[in-house]
């Protein structure tokens, strides 16, 4: 019996259809909530560790060492107003704790989730908290904030043909492959497995990028990304969020910074303390 | 036929738009300096900070002497890849190959700065025998986990962490992240080196029986990174001089570097006169 060529066209399209239901899929995800499809799970206590740059961040650097930070004139100027005792004396003390600052201080983080739709960071370090609304419908209100207003989104990590292929492949598996071409590892069962939350942060007070003045202005622009990277062999755990400050105020180009934190197994090593910036060393 | 043709163009456009989404990290890219300057170029000689090391590898340190590399027997001698990836100025070149048949990427390829040029095998291939040959660049393959593109190297020569000596041994293993967010692309550099490690690391290997909450104590890794933005123009890339001038190996070594210009004469050596 022949076929009619209508026929032919709704078998074409019902075939298109089933094949493209991760997509749809995905899109019905968004009605869920921002915890129920996290696609990373960075919650838990992490001890920072500090590779790099420790000389800047394990001790208060000297006034006038901005080394590698790009400042420009005005920021220049003010930092080098920079007056620990003032700050002290103003009650200033958590300038240096505030958003733009907070990751790059030695400490623990404690991240959980708060509700459906806000994870709650605290850092020990200043006893800080910070949290990242997932509800964009939200709007900041009250006076702005050591730790501003911060809306969160996850970003999933590639998907259709050609993309990188998502689960957890294989040693053997290659790259490339996906959605079931040959080659390609088998489908995850989550779709938005992997990727990253990416955080804005707005409505917060001026600070400091460092604890020797380097300001930042209230009026700056402050993006992050956290990941958790795959767990290493020797059993690390690593979460790595990268920082990028556009500040046209007091930097002539965004500042990118990218800070990691490693698991642990508890909260005992938990140790909250208020804001304080030592002195930096004298002499020149 | 008229009705169903639209309904056909939006399923195959919904068919097609996620294939939009792939990570690209191809291109040229240029280093950023906001972090950890000193220690990506001319380290003070005994500034260890921040890095996980044994006393044999302080030892070790502490004996190293960069003016070996000014012999004529080692001027060519690269930057190995657990230091060419951050060392300044750092700009890289990705490119990606592919094979001709399936068009499926195959493989990654990163020149840079510094080092030697270097494969990322992505087709699935094994990492050679333990007693294969080890080269300043290693064996590479990649695979592709969330967005972030996971790069296992091995067989890596005996090399260094700083110019200022931090060794690594043939036994270090390096992974990296790459990931992309926008115009920035990072990689997360993690050394696993059972030879530099404090205690507990010696004599462990994958596959040995602890549990996981002292693994978590064990081996502790050097987590380093090569942040990069795009794009710079092909003209920026500078690859690694044979042989290399003396005068570009640290500001740190200068007062060897002028005692060395009065004792050699050579003008194969191409030193500049900076004294």
């Amino acid at each position: 019996m022949p076929i009619s060529l209508s026929t032919r066209i709704r078998f074409v399209f019902f075939v298109l259809l089933v094949a493209n239901l991760p997509v749809q899929a995905q899109g019905q995800r968004g009605a869920q909530s921002p915890k129920s499809i996290a696609p990373l799970d960075i919650t838990g206590y992490w001890v920072s560790v500090v590779s790099e740059d420790w000389r800047l961040r394990m001790m208060t650097p000297r006034k006038g060492d901005y080394e590698s930070i790009p400042l420009n004139q005005e920021g220049t100027r003010v930092a080098n107003t920079w007056d620990l005792a003032k700050d002290n004396q103003e009650g200033l003390q958590c300038k240096a704790f505030g958003v733009g600052g907070i990751l790059r201080q030695p400490g623990r983080l404690h991240i959980e989730w708060q509700d459906e739709k806000t994870l709650k960071i605290d850092f020990d370090a200043g006893t800080q908290t910070r949290l990242l609304n997932f509800d964009k419908s939200q709007q900041a209100a009250g006076e702005k904030t050591w730790q501003g207003f911060s809306i969160a989104e996850w970003e999933g990590p590639a998907v259709g043909r050609g993309a990188p292929p998502r689960g957890n492949p294989r040693p053997t598996d290659a790259g490339g492959g996906g959605q079931g071409l040959r080659g390609g590892p088998a489908p995850p069962n989550s779709v938005m497995q992997g990727g990253s939350l990416k955080v804005v942060t707005t409505r917060f007070r001026e600070g400091y990028l460092r604890k020797n003045g380097v300001p930042y202005s209230e009026n700056a622009s402050i993006t992050e990304y956290f990941h958790r990277l795959p767990q290493h062999p020797n059993g690390d755990n690593w979460l790595l969020v990268v920082t990028i400050i556009e500040d046209p105020k007091y930097l002539s180009q965004p500042f990118y910074t990218s800070t990691q934190f490693k698991l642990e197994p508890n909260g005992s090593k938990f140790n909250p303390t208020p804001c304080k910036t030592a002195p930096p060393p004298p002499g020149k | 036929m008229k009705t169903n043709g639209p309904l056909l163009l939006v399923a195959l456009s919904l068919m097609t738009c996620s294939a939009f989404a792939q990570v690209d990290l191809s291109g040229e890219w240029s280093n950023l300096t906001h972090e950890d300057v000193n220690h990506r170029q001319s380290v003070e000689i005994g500034d260890y900070t921040g890095l996980p090391i044994n006393e044999a590898a302080r030892f070790k340190a502490e004996s190293w002497d960069e003016a070996v590399l000014a012999t004529h027997e080692r001027q060519c001698i690269p930057h190995v890849v657990t230091y060419a990836m951050r060392g300044q100025p750092g700009n890289i070149r990705i490119s990606k190959i592919d094979d001709p048949d399936t068009g499926q990427i195959i493989a990654y390829t990163i020149h840079g700065t510094y080092g030697r040029p270097r494969t990322i095998w992505m087709d699935g291939r094994a990492h050679p025998s333990e007693y294969a040959p080890h080269t300043w660049s290693g064996f590479s393959t990649g695979k592709w986990e969330g967005n972030a593109l996971v790069v296992t190297t091995t067989h890596i020569k005996m090399g260094w962490i700083m110019r200022n000596g931090v060794p690594t041994s043939d036994q270090a293993t390096m992974t990296e992240h790459f990931i992309r967010h926008d115009r920035h692309l990072l990689d997360v550099i993690v050394i696993n080196d059972p030879s530099i490690s404090p205690s507990h690391s010696f004599g462990l290997r994958t596959g040995d029986s602890i549990s996981p909450e002292n693994r978590m104590h064990t081996v502790p890794a050097v987590l380093l990174k090569l942040p990069t933005r795009y794009r710079i123009r092909s003209e920026d890339m500078f690859p690694t001089i044979c042989p290399a001038p003396i005068h570009t190996y640290g500001t740190f070594l200068r007062n060897v570097e002028c005692r060395l210009k009065r004792l050699l004469v050579d003008p194969r050596l191409h030193i500049r006169n900076t004294c």
